[in-house]
């Protein structure tokens, strides 16, 4: 038997008859059904979008919510963790300035000067000249307004840029600072 | 495996051994080097990439070395889907 494209248009079967590459025939591939190239049906490439069309915009419409949620947490979080800095640098890292931010759980750390280390290296580091925001952030949702947050927050000091490691607790839809510290390095 | 590469094998073969085995493997190494460190991550993670892209273009090929032509069209769209969240993945970490 001899390959005649014209006939059967790259048919899988005439094609291995002609000893040309092939692949194996299937119910979609059997004698007198066209192929391309790649061995694939002449339609595929159709089939193939019409399937992976739809399901590639559910996949973009989720990123494009996704990449918006975190724009939004990330921005929140900017709003309250910036005035709460700035504050407290002001006041030179006093216990009493943190404190007017504090949740209840850091209030008591601040009262048994547990978190006194961490303020004292935030002193030496000198004024802030620049918040450059919120880095990198995880926030674990409690459910009824409350969850916990720990933010990476960039900060230029007299001293140099330092990142420091902020510790968030969110109480009846309000945040409230749970941890305040320099990031390890 | 060239012959993955090249098309000329059956497509269960870099689908299953390549992506589920091949993927198991990768997420080991991964998964290693996070504790090692920054620079092997960066280096673990370039790995997988070139190895899931090599892999797809060879179930791409492979997709109709097949003796139901259905798998064939599962193993493309497997493909596409697979870019595709590669891309929105670069584009959220480009973000943030």
């Amino acid at each position: 038997m001899s390959y005649d494209a014209s006939v059967h248009s790259g048919c899988v079967v005439c094609r291995r008859e002609a000893g040309q590459p092939s692949v194996m025939p299937g119910p979609g591939t059997g004698h007198g059904k066209p192929v391309g190239a790649s061995g694939a049906p002449a339609n595929a490439g159709i089939v193939v979008a019409a399937i992976s069309t739809p399901l590639v915009l559910l996949m973009a419409l989720a990123t494009y919510f996704t990449i918006t949620l975190l724009l939004d947490v990330r921005e929140e979080l900017d709003v309250f963790i910036e005035p709460v800095l700035m504050e407290a640098a002001a006041n030179g890292w006093s216990d009493e300035a943190v404190a007017r931010h504090a949740s209840p759980g850091y209030l008591l750390e601040l009262e048994s000067s547990a978190a006194a280390g961490p303020l004292d290296e935030l002193r030496n580091l000198g004024p802030i000249q620049r918040y450059d925001g919120v880095e990198t952030f995880n926030v674990q949702s409690g459910g009824g307004g409350g969850g916990t947050a720990m933010a990476s927050v960039e900060v230029a000091f007299g001293s140099g840029e330092r990142t420091l490691s902020v510790g968030l607790e969110r109480i009846e839809s309000r945040w409230y600072l749970g941890s305040l510290g320099l990031a390890s390095p | 495996m060239s012959s993955w590469f090249r098309g000329e094998a059956m497509l269960w073969k870099p689908y299953w051994i390549g992506g589920m085995i091949g993927g198991f493997i990768s997420q080991v190494l991964v998964g290693l080097a996070s504790l090692a460190g920054s620079s092997a991550m960066i280096a673990a993670g370039s790995t997988v990439f070139i190895y899931g892209m090599w892999l797809q273009v060879s179930i791409w090929r492979c997709a109709f070395n097949v003796n139901n032509v259905v798998w064939g069209y599962l193993g493309r769209v497997s493909v596409v889907l697979y870019v595709s969240a590669w891309v929105m993945l670069l584009i959220t970490l480009s973000v943030f």
